[in-house]
C-alpha cells in the first residue's frame, strides 16, 4: 500500500500547510483587529475540522474507489453484468482497477472463443451428418454377389467416399471408392460433389464406369483448385453377364482373391485422379476383372495401406495381400471383410489413426447363389475422442 | 529415420532444375512452393526439371502441388519433367497417374535431351 500510504500523507501534509496559512492568517488578523486570545471552541472546532477533512480524503481516495472494484468483481463471480471500470488514481487500487479490466477483456474473449468453437463444432456434427446422410444406407440388389463396405473418417468431415447405384434399366451395378487429398472438411465438400456428380450421371443413363469417371473430371477439375484431387475405382458388374469391369482414377491396387488356386492379385488400377488434368478421355480405361465362384475383390483407400504400427512400419499392400491370402476362402464377404479388419487392427496396434479408412470387400457367389442385400457400415464414433484401432470396431 | 528435406535451383539453358532431398510432406511444402513458385514466371526459362535424387518421401500434399506445377507450366507452354525418382516416389507418381502426364526420367541429362529432340 506504499502508493495510498503516501497519497493520504502527501494530502495531509496539504491539509496541514494550508491549516497552518489559515492559523496565520487568522492570527494576523486577530493580531490587527487586538483580539488578545481565542477560545478553547475555537481550537477544538479547528482540530475536528481537520480529521473531518482527512477523512474525507481517506474515503474519496480508498473506500470509494475500492467499493466500486469490489462491487464489479462481486457481479463478475455471481454472473451478474459487470462493467469496465475507469480507474481514478494512480495507485494499488488503480493497478487492481486496471487487472480487473484486463481480466474481464480477457474472460470476454475466452468466452467468445468457446462460443465459436462450440458454433463450429455443432455445424461440423452437421456437416457429419450430412455427408453420413449422403453414402448410401441401403444398396441394391446385387445377385451374383455379396458385398460388405465400411468407412470410417479420421476427422468429423472425411474425404473418403463408396456408393453403390443402379442404372435406370436395372441392368448395371456401379460401386465406386474415392480418397481425396488430405481428410477433414476440404476433402469432405470434394467428396460430396464427387458422390452428386457420378449419382447424377447414372441417374441420367451412363452406363460405363469410363464415361463416369471421364464425365465426372470434367466437371470437377473446373471446379476445383488443381492441388486438390480424387482418386477412385469404378466398379461395374454387369448382373446379365455376370462380368465384372473396372476403371481406375489414379488410385489404390484392386485387390483379388482368386479361388482356383487361392492366389491373389493386385491390379494397378491406372488411370489419373480426378480433378488433376482438364481431359482424361485419353488415359481413363475400362477394363474387365475375370471372376470365377468364390472369387473375392477387395477395394480399400490409403487409410490402411499408409497405417503405421508402433515402429513405424507401414501396413503395405502387402500386409492387405496376405492378409487376402488367408482369409479369401471364406464363405462371406462379412466374414472375409472382418479377418481382414482384425489383421489390420493386430498390426497398427494403438497407433492412432491419422487417415480415413474405407474398405469394399465382394465376393462372387455365382448367379443361382441365394444373396443378401449388400451389407454397409459408416462407422460412427460420437465421441471423436481419440482413435486407436482398438476403438475401431472393425474386428 | 527421416531426413530434413532440402530444397535448391540452378539454371541451365532454358531449363529450371530443382533439386530436392529429404522427406516432403504438408509441413514443408511452403519451401517447396517458396523456391519454385517465384521461377514460374520466369520468361528465361521455358522448361522445369523435378529432380527427386536423394528425395526420399512425399505425400498426396505434394504430388497435388506438382499437378498443380504441371496445370501452371502447361497453361504458359513451359514443360515439367521428373528425374531420379526413387522406386517410392515413382510409385506414387504411377498410382495417381502422374507419370501420364508429366515425362519421368532417370537422370536430368536424358530429360534435357529430350527437350533438344523436341
Amino acid at each position: 500500500m506504499k502508493f495510498i500510504r503516501e497519497n493520504l500523507i502527501n494530502k495531509a501534509l496539504l491539509l496541514f500547510a494550508v491549516l497552518v496559512t489559515v492559523v496565520g492568517v487568522v492570527g494576523i488578523i486577530l493580531n490587527r483587529m487586538e483580539i488578545q486570545s481565542v477560545s478553547l471552541n475555537l481550537f477544538l472546532a479547528v482540530l475536528i475540522l481537520i480529521f473531518v477533512l482527512i477523512l474525507v480524503v481517506f474515503i474519496l481516495d480508498v473506500i470509494v474507489p475500492i467499493s466500486r472494484v469490489h462491487k464489479q468483481m462481486v457481479n463478475l463471480l455471481t454472473g451478474k453484468n459487470y462493467k469496465k471500470i475507469e480507474p481514478t488514481t494512480i495507485d494499488e487500487i488503480g493497478v487492481i482497477t486496471h487487472f480487473f479490466n484486463e481480466i474481464t477483456h480477457d474472460l470476454e474473449k475466452i468466452s467468445y472463443d468457446i462460443k465459436e468453437r462450440r458454433r463450429m463444432s455443432s455445424e461440423l456434427d452437421i456437416a457429419a451428418q450430412i455427408q453420413k446422410d449422403v453414402l448410401p444406407k441401403e444398396a441394391p440388389e446385387a445377385p451374383g454377389l455379396d458385398v460388405v463396405a465400411k468407412t470410417r473418417a479420421a476427422a468429423e468431415v472425411g474425404g473418403d467416399t463408396f456408393d453403390f447405384l443402379l442404372s435406370p434399366d436395372g441392368n448395371q451395378l456401379f460401386v465406386y471408392i474415392g480418397d481425396v487429398t488430405g481428410h477433414g472438411v476440404p476433402a469432405g465438400l470434394i467428396m460430396m460433389m464427387v458422390d452428386t456428380l457420378v449419382t447424377a450421371m447414372v441417374y441420367r443413363g451412363v452406363n460405363n464406369g469410363r464415361d463416369l469417371i471421364v464425365n465426372t473430371n470434367n466437371l470437377l477439375t473446373p471446379r476445383i483448385s488443381s492441388r486438390l484431387f480424387m482418386t477412385s475405382v469404378m466398379l461395374r458388374w454387369d448382373k446379365n453377364a455376370q462380368k465384372m469391369y473396372y476403371t481406375g482414377a489414379g488410385h489404390e491396387h484392386v485387390l483379388v482373391y482368386h479361388k482356383k488356386d487361392e492366389s491373389v492379385e493386385a491390379i494397378r488400377s491406372g488411370g489419373i485422379a480426378l480433378g488433376m488434368i482438364p481431359d482424361v478421355n485419353q488415359i481413363a480405361q475400362e477394363k474387365e476383372i475375370p471372376l470365377e465362384i468364390g472369387d473375392s475383390v477387395v477395394l480399400y483407400t490409403d487409410g490402411i495401406t499408409e497405417a503405421k504400427n508402433n515402429t513405424g512400419e507401414m501396413y503395405g499392400v502387402e500386409g492387405l495381400l496376405e492378409s487376402l491370402k488367408k482369409h479369401g476362402y471364406r464363405p462371406s464377404a462379412e466374414s472375409i471383410f472382418d479377418n481382414l479388419t482384425r489383421d489390420f487392427s493386430n498390426f497398427v496396434g494403438e497407433y492412432v489413426q491419422v487417415d480415413d479408412i474405407t474398405m469394399i470387400v465382394i465376393k462372387y457367389l455365382g448367379k443361382d447363389a441365394a444373396t443378401a442385400k449388400i451389407k454397409l457400415e459408416v462407422s460412427t464414433d460420437e465421441a471423436q475422442v481419440e482413435r486407436k484401432s482398438k476403438l475401431w470396431g472393425w474386428s | 529415420m527421416s531426413t530434413v528435406a532440402q530444397i535448391s535451383q540452378e539454371l541451365k539453358g532454358t531449363t529450371y532444375v530443382i533439386h530436392m532431398t529429404g522427406e516432403i510432406d504438408v509441413s514443408n511444402l511452403p519451401e517447396l512452393e517458396g523456391a519454385v513458385n517465384p521461377l514460374v514466371s520466369d520468361t528465361s526459362a521455358n522448361s522445369f526439371i523435378l529432380d527427386c535424387n536423394g528425395l526420399e518421401f512425399i505425400d498426396s500434399k505434394v504430388v497435388g502441388y506438382m499437378a498443380y506445377l504441371y496445370s501452371t507450366l502447361s497453361r504458359s507452354q513451359k514443360k515439367l519433367m521428373i528425374v531420379g525418382a526413387n522406386s517410392t516416389i515413382s510409385d506414387i507418381l504411377t498410382l495417381v497417374g502422374l507419370n501420364s502426364i508429366i515425362p519421368i526420367f532417370p537422370t536430368t541429362e536424358e530429360a534435357l535431351k529430350s527437350l533438344n529432340q523436341t
